[in-house]
């Protein structure tokens, strides 16, 4: 059929035309909607990632991850559906240009072997229409208006980037001891923050506070990443217990950094060393399984790290690095807020309670902006060893010696205003700083017991024969 | 004869058509598209079967036909006692030089264009020997086959009234048939031209629009030029599919597969027989016809729908629920119609 050959291919470009055409268009508006879709998913993975849990996270990305496999199988087959061929085209063409069924004759008739005689009649009848199906009229090149839609995808994406980002739900672990001193150096190193629930106003917080700073009191930073276990019990008992003895202020230094704290470790003997480090990585076990075992305190972001009963030891060791100025918010703070919800009792066990609820007499201390007498430094193993010189602490190691405890928690008892409670008296109350709830079940003549029964103690110089005693009772992470 | 440019024949039968209709408009009053159902049909080769009252104008339509074809035409009155050598021929014996021997004498069969009047009230086997001519365009008779000449064109008109007495024609006698025409009764302003065209002292005369001599073979050109018209797969396919759809689902003879349209519940309900192949075969040609008349040269749906209904009419066997409920095949045909549209891509 040479006659209708120059006819038949000018009609097939134009056909071509138009499937270009509209396949273009199809794939941009199916193109767009993916996009979008996945924008979207995106912008809301993103608010959620900020702001809302790790669960709602998880379950929106595995969502997230459906609708985007869900949107493309879909895009693929309405691009499948709608992808035009060559006689598809044509059809559109006939559809569009009312050329009755002419192009799709066209079509089938170049595919016959034998030409028909009415072949050249029906290609000049379709380009004598030929304006009727002008690509250019049937498929303009308009932008589909779905183009728009990643447009505003992409600015609800943008609009995310104006979201603050949610406070991480608890500390990051420390995995060794060098990690965990270095988040409780980040510790101090970030301003308390405001509005806490639960602070650790403790006695044994404050203290910690007040012996960080150079010059005023010792160390008792580990006095609460000592806490043998982890949990809040022990160390709050200890903190109860530091917080009813006094020492003199002694000057000295707070270790700055992994480095110094490292350095002072090596100073010590062998078994001393072991026994820190045990009692840190158990704080720092602590500390790693403090937001999990606790998803109430995760979540309540970084304050439950510090403040909460769940994890004291953290808390005492954070504080005790903490510059008094900067420890001092959160103690007035717990003043002034009520009681904690937190029923753990092993927060509140080993600390006296007012019969008001009023916190002790020590956090009455740090809260005047002064390191409580009371709160003691007796936890602190260098501290016990009676001097901060890491050579005399060496030497107490290898060989036992005497030395001297002072006990202050009797001279705090007279400093301090609120009085002792009495033995016997069961009273029910809220427990100062943190950890205790209105008529949760903790006995607040523990502390009162604890302090009458060290009286005796801390009249008494220690003897060599029972120093080992003395230094298992005030380091209870030492191993037997 | 047929011009050698393609255009120039579809030209060609355009005005042929369109004088056929002037000139059988001068005689047949109204009734347009029964006139142009049998243009179609006669020129897409197949026969038409007329169904109407009587003075209706079945028989003057076939005979302004014939002479305007300038063809030869024969009209057969059926009744119950014609026998088909009647209308094929016979033998008779004839003395020629003092020797006696048998000469066919050809019935009244033998013509371009036959009006078969009344043909239900010929018997069966009458019928049969007018189906034979119809299909074969031959007649044996005595054993020896004589072929009819070309165009052959017949016209059978029924009278859906007086049934009495009367043998409806089988199943397979109204296949032959390309279309079934209706012929309904004149409208007021009809009726009112024809009463005063035909009483008056001058009748209307029509002119041939071929001359006898070339008449047959420029009809049979013009046959040859419809069947050039093209038509797409989706068409033949449409056309199939209406057919298929004719066929009720329970039937014994439905065709296995998947069908292309939903099964309609009248057609379920109502028919019994649905088209044969034939009714397919007469989509096709009749919308050839149709498209050569619009000037084109392809079919298209529309060609279909338009040649849809007397293709299908006669071709549709009703079962006795549709009587009971006033069903006609029209309105079954209009359904499948309406539900074939979404193939109309």
């Amino acid at each position: 059929m040479p006659a209708i050959t120059v006819g038949v291919a000018e009609v097939e470009e134009r056909l071509r035309q138009l499937r270009r055409r509209v396949n273009s268009r199809t794939a941009l508006h199916v193109g767009s909607i993916g996009l979008s879709v996945v924008l979207l998913v995106a912008a809301g993975l993103l608010v959620l990632a900020l702001r809302g849990s790790p669960l709602l996270f998880r379950t929106a990305v595995w969502s997230a991850l459906l609708l985007v496999v869900v949107t493309v199988s879909i895009g693929v087959m309405v691009t499948r559906r709608r992808w035009l061929n060559l006689t598809a085209a044509a059809s559109l063409a006939d559809r569009h240009g009312n050329l009755t069924q002419r192009l799709v004759t066209l079509m089938d008739l170049r595919q016959r072997p034998r030409p028909s005689r009415f072949g050249p009649v029906l290609v000049a009848q379709i380009l004598a229409l030929g304006a009727s199906w002008d690509p250019r009229r049937i498929a303009p090149r308009r932008v589909p208006r779905t183009v728009l839609l990643p447009l505003a995808a992409l600015l609800v994406l943008a609009t995310t980037a104006l979201l603050e980002q949610r406070a991480p739900a608890a500390a990051p672990p420390a995995a060794t001891a060098h990690s965990a001193a270095g988040a409780a150096q980040a510790g101090a190193q970030q301003p308390w923050p405001q509005g806490t629930d639960q602070t650790p106003a403790t006695g044994q917080d404050a203290a910690a506070a007040g012996q960080n700073v150079p010059g005023e009191r010792r160390t008792g930073t580990t006095r609460g990443a000592a806490a043998p276990d982890g949990t809040g019990t022990q160390s709050s008992a200890a903190a109860a217990r530091d917080g009813q003895t006094q020492d003199p202020p002694r000057n000295r230094p707070a270790p700055q950094g992994d480095g110094g704290q490292e350095t002072r470790l090596a100073a010590l003997p062998d078994r001393l060393q072991n026994t820190l480090r045990q009692a840190l990585q158990g704080d720092g076990a602590n500390d790693r399984r403090g937001p999990s075992t606790r998803p109430e305190t995760a979540q309540q972001g970084d304050r439950g790290a510090q403040g909460t009963a769940s994890a004291p030891a953290a808390a005492g060791r954070t504080a005790g690095q903490t510059d008094p100025r900067n420890a001092t918010p959160p103690a007035s703070d717990a003043a002034r807020r009520e009681p904690t919800t937190s029923s753990d009792p092993g927060r509140s066990k080993g600390r006296p309670q007012r019969r008001d609820g009023e916190p002790d007499a020590p956090q009455q201390s740090s809260t005047g902006g002064t390191p409580s007498k009371g709160a003691g430094r007796g936890s602190s193993p260098g501290g016990l060893l009676g001097t901060a010189d890491p050579d005399a602490l060496a030497g107490a190691g290898t060989k036992p010696q005497p030395f001297t405890l002072t006990i202050t928690s009797f001279l705090h008892a007279t400093d301090a205003p609120a009085p002792l409670p009495k033995r016997g008296r069961a009273e029910k109350g809220p427990v100062a700083g943190a950890g205790g709830t209105p008529g949760d079940d903790n006995d607040p003549t523990d502390g009162a017991d604890t302090t009458l029964a060290d009286d005796a103690l801390r009249r008494a110089a220690i003897p060599p024969a029972y120093a080992g005693i003395v230094r298992r009772v005030y380091l209870p992470t030492e191993a037997p | 004869m047929i011009p050698e440019t393609p255009q120039r024949a579809i030209r060609t039968f355009q005005e042929t058509v369109q004088r056929l209709r002037d000139q059988l408009h001068g005689v047949v009053v109204g009734q347009a598209d029964v006139l142009e159902q049998i243009l179609v049909a006669f020129f897409a080769g197949g026969h038409v079967l007329i169904e109407g009252v009587p003075g209706t104008g079945k028989t003057l339509i076939v005979r302004t036909l014939g002479e305007v074809l300038n063809l030869s035409f024969n009209r057969i009155q059926f009744t119950i006692d014609l026998m088909p050598a009647d209308i094929t021929g016979t033998r008779m014996v004839n003395e020629v030089g003092g020797r006696r021997e048998f000469e066919f004498v050809p019935g009244p069969l033998f013509a371009h264009v036959v009006l078969a009047d009344e043909i239900n009230r010929a018997t069966p086997k009458t019928q049969s020997a007018l189906l034979e001519a119809m299909a074969e365009m031959q007649v044996t008779v005595a054993g020896t086959t004589y072929r009819l000449a070309p165009p052959f064109f017949v016209l059978a008109t029924l009278n859906p009234i007086e049934m009495e007495g009367t043998y409806p024609l089988p199943e397979a006698q109204l296949d032959r048939f390309l279309f079934k025409v209706v012929l309904r009764y004149p409208s007021q302003a009809d009726l009112q031209q024809i009463i005063g065209s035909t009483t008056g002292a001058s009748q209307p005369t029509t002119e041939p629009v071929f001359a006898r001599d070339e008449a047959p073979a420029r009809i049979e050109a013009l046959r040859a030029l419809v069947r050039e018209v093209l038509v797409a797969p989706p068409l033949e396919a449409y056309a199939a599919a209406l057919i298929r759809a004719t066929m009720p689902p329970d039937s014994k003879f439905a065709p296995s597969g998947p069908a292309m349209l939903p099964p309609d519940d009248h057609v379920a309900k109502y028919v019994s027989f649905g088209s044969s192949p034939r009714g397919g075969q007469a989509l096709l040609l009749g919308a050839k016809v149709c498209a050569l008349l619009d000037g084109r040269v392809n079919v298209t749906y529309d060609d279909i729908d338009r040649v849809a209904r007397p293709a299908l009419l006669h071709r549709l066997i009703l079962n006795f629920a549709a009587v009971a409920d006033g069903v006609e095949p029209a309105s079954i045909i209009e359904r499948i119609l309406h539900a074939a549209r979404p193939l109309r891509r």
